[in-house]
């Protein structure tokens, strides 16, 4: 064996492993969820997921996720640094990209599953076509500001022309009047849910 | 280099400390172990009684070191007790003179085995059976034959056990690397299937080797590592006859002992605590108030487990007043560290009850629920889950885990088993207050795909199962489910109920709705 020195190197990995971890959540809109569960024992887990009507319970063992990478030994020496860091975040980034898509392909299947999914078909979004998704929608709202709560998440360039549709859209009276009487419904029903937290009989 | 570790610590045990493995070479030989002097001191001069297999009583004095002269004079009452006196056990049916046996891990002076053959003809008189010797020769023969051929012998593994050997000291015991090597040498990975000759053998060296390892602790007096580890192991036990579907006639005295030596360790951690020299701290002043409130609850947890594990086995247990006044005391200036302070909450809590303090006991629960929910209810890090010890979830909350990026909030390992308690007392009014934050808050359990699985430090397979507390929630099926509920444990805790107190203070991740409806139903049925 050569020279080493296992326990330095050791928590510099651990520190290498941090700074992954931190920029995969940066980058993965799924990993900057801050919710998370770790899983110490099995291979499996379950959930229970509310459907129109009442929960399923979802049993579901873990997927793999496969980050290829590759060395080469002359340029091994030479990764410290920044040029260690660029490796690294290029290693985070991908594992973010497959993060991203894992999330957003699982998310399909639960919104499906739930009968909250709406497909626009490839067609240009319209107003009644941003009704009815949130119509189809359950929607949250801050119990202190009252304010509806909710994550818009678009690619950059959809999430552009959707905010600028949203200001034209802005200055239709009865539009607006319709997405008010739908934040109204949406508050009573969030109100109705939120009264269920509680014993009864 | 096996026997000379065995030589090695065998030499420098006490009798205390060699009572347990060598009850099990006794075994390991045929012999029935009757009785074991249950807090290492003798009674008339019998430490150990046993069976042979010719039907025959033995008793055994165990003694530690060179026996000199002068020794010899200082107990030979002891001795004259051990030879003269009947044996008076209920599990001992014969008439016959009993075979004593004087047992020491050092030699006998020559002018001391002169005595014993003069008093041996006085001794006739009330017993026909001579006193035998077992000197430290012999002994250290019977130890390497009975346990040899199962010591580890791959490097790796023997490198795990000269490890655990070093590290055994004044720290909490290392369980998760004391698993694994018990693992390896019960050889319980694996789909393979062990006879329940090949389990008795491979039982009997993990007693022997966890005496080996504990020693460290023992010359500390770090009472809750050893319990801790004897625990660990008579958890294996019940892991390796579960798997095999092993008879209780192959493993029973063997978990028997490892039951024993951990709660020998508790009496000494009670009788430590009962002298109270220093108001429970210890060490260094300017680092120890962090950690005193912590230490208040696993000594409150752990000697409420012993307390609890002795009226499930209908025995009485002299330190009671201590521990009752200890709870009242100190419990209230508790430190919880984490999710895994709950077993120790709850057996405290259970311990109030049998004391007729039951507003103390639903006060603490109500408190602990209070906490967890305040905590992992808003976003944040979290209580540190039941995967998390008392000093791991130290580290992690004081920023000393500067690697470790888990965050808690949003779910809890144990506010349903919390929840179940209250239900059982009828605080409907609490649980009422309180469910709207349960609400915010998923329930998490993990369920070991197989029994057997339920006593390994980590199970291989299955499920992490994630519950949403009901909205709203019917009071009355809470009721039913907290009172009806079936106990969902593997059927050899069922069966030794007393058991699961101790195990789940040193498993706490698997306290839960299953754990705790046991030992709850357990403590009603000997009202």
């Amino acid at each position: 064996m050569l020279p080493d020195f296992p326990k330095s190197r050791k928590e510099l990995s651990e520190q290498l492993r941090l700074r992954l971890l931190l920029r995969v959540q940066e980058k993965s809109i799924f990993g900057r969820i801050r919710r998370q569960i770790q899983q110490n024992e099995g291979k499996h887990f379950s959930f229970e997921q509310i459907l129109d009507v009442g929960k399923r319970i979802v049993n579901e063992g873990y997927e793999e996720m496969r980050i290829p990478i590759q060395f080469k030994l002359e340029e091994i020496p030479k990764l410290v640094g920044d040029a260690l860091f660029e490796k690294l975040d290029g290693l985070a980034d991908d594992i973010a990209a497959q993060t991203s898509q894992f999330g957003f392909r699982k998310m399909e299947e639960a919104c499906r599953q739930a009968g909250t999914a709406f497909d626009a078909g490839g067609q240009p979004f319209t107003k009644e076509m941003f009704l009815q998704a949130e119509e189809a929608r359950e929607w949250g709202f801050d119990p202190q500001t009252h304010k509806p709560e909710g994550i818009y998440v678009a690619h950059p360039d959809t999430a552009k022309r959707m905010h600028d549709l949203w200001k034209s859209w802005e200055q239709d009276r009865d539009f607006m009047k319709k997405v008010e009487e739908l934040r109204s419904r949406k508050y009573e029903a969030w109100r109705d849910r939120e009264s269920c937290r509680k014993l009864v009989n | 280099m096996i026997e000379r570790v065995v030589e090695n610590w065998l030499i420098n045990a006490n009798e205390r400390q060699y009572q347990i493995p060598f009850c099990q070479v006794l075994a390991a030989e045929g012999e029935t172990v009757k009785y074991i002097s249950p807090h290492g001191v003798m009674e008339q001069g019998k430490d150990v009684i046993t069976e042979g297999t010719d039907g025959s009583i033995r008793a055994y004095q165990l003694k530690n070191g060179k026996i000199t002269l002068k020794k010899w004079r200082e107990f030979k009452g002891e001795i004259d007790e051990l030879v003269e006196l009947p044996i008076s056990h209920p599990s001992v049916h014969s008439k016959k003179p009993h075979q004593p046996f004087l047992v020491t891990n050092g030699i006998v002076a020559d002018t001391v085995i002169t005595r014993i053959d003069s008093a041996n003809k006085i001794w006739k008189k009330h017993n026909p059976k001579a006193l035998r010797l077992i000197q430290g020769n012999e002994l250290i023969s019977r130890f390497v034959k009975a346990h040899g051929s199962f010591m580890p012998r791959h490097p790796k593994q023997f490198g795990k056990f000269l490890e655990l050997i070093a590290g055994a000291g004044r720290d909490p015991f290392d369980k998760e690397k004391f698993s694994s090597f018990l693992e390896s040498i019960l050889t319980i990975e694996g789909k393979g299937i062990v006879s329940g000759r090949e389990a008795a053998r491979l039982i009997s060296s993990a007693v022997l080797l966890t005496s080996i390892i504990v020693q460290g602790c023992e010359r500390e007096d770090n009472h809750w590592a050893v319990f801790e580890a004897w625990t660990v192991t008579a958890s294996y036990i019940l892991a390796i006859a579960s798997k095999n579907a092993i008879t209780e006639k192959w493993w029973s005295v063997s978990f028997d002992l490892c039951e024993t030596a951990a709660t020998r360790a508790l009496e000494g951690l009670c009788t430590e605590c009962a002298e109270n020299k220093t108001h429970f701290t210890q060490g260094d002043p300017f680092t120890d108030g962090t950690f005193t409130p912590m230490r208040v609850i696993v000594i409150a947890g752990t000697l409420s487990a012993l307390s609890l594990y002795h009226r499930l086995r209908r025995e009485q247990w002299k330190g009671e007043s201590f521990l009752q006044d200890f709870l009242v005391r100190y419990l209230p200036n508790n430190g919880i560290w984490g999710e895994s302070a709950a077993p120790y909450i709850t057996m405290a809590a259970l311990e109030l009850e049998q004391h007729g303090i039951h507003t103390s006991s639903e006060r603490l629960i109500g408190q602990f629920l209070n906490m967890i929910l305040k905590i992992n209810e808003v976003k944040g890090r979290g209580l540190p889950n039941t995967y998390y010890e008392p000093e791991s979830a130290y580290r992690l909350l004081s920023g000393m885990d500067r690697y470790n990026s888990e965050i808690f909030y949003g779910s809890s390992y144990v506010a349903e088993s919390l929840v179940e308690f209250l239900a059982r007392r009828l605080l409907r009014r609490m649980i009422a207050y309180f469910w709207e934050s349960i609400t915010h808050i998923d329930f998490v359990w993990f369920r070991p795909e197989m029994d057997w699985e339920w006593f390994r430090w980590r199970a291989e397979s299955g499920s992490l199962e994630s519950r949403m507390p009901n909205m709203p929630q019917s009071w009355t099926a809470l009721l039913d489910a907290a009172e009806n509920g079936k106990p969902d444990v593997p059927e050899l805790l069922r069966a030794r109920p007393w058991f699961a107190p101790l195990f789940c203070i040193v498993f706490p991740h698997r306290f839960g709705v299953g754990l705790l409806r046991l030992i709850e139903c357990s403590i009603r049925e000997i009202r």
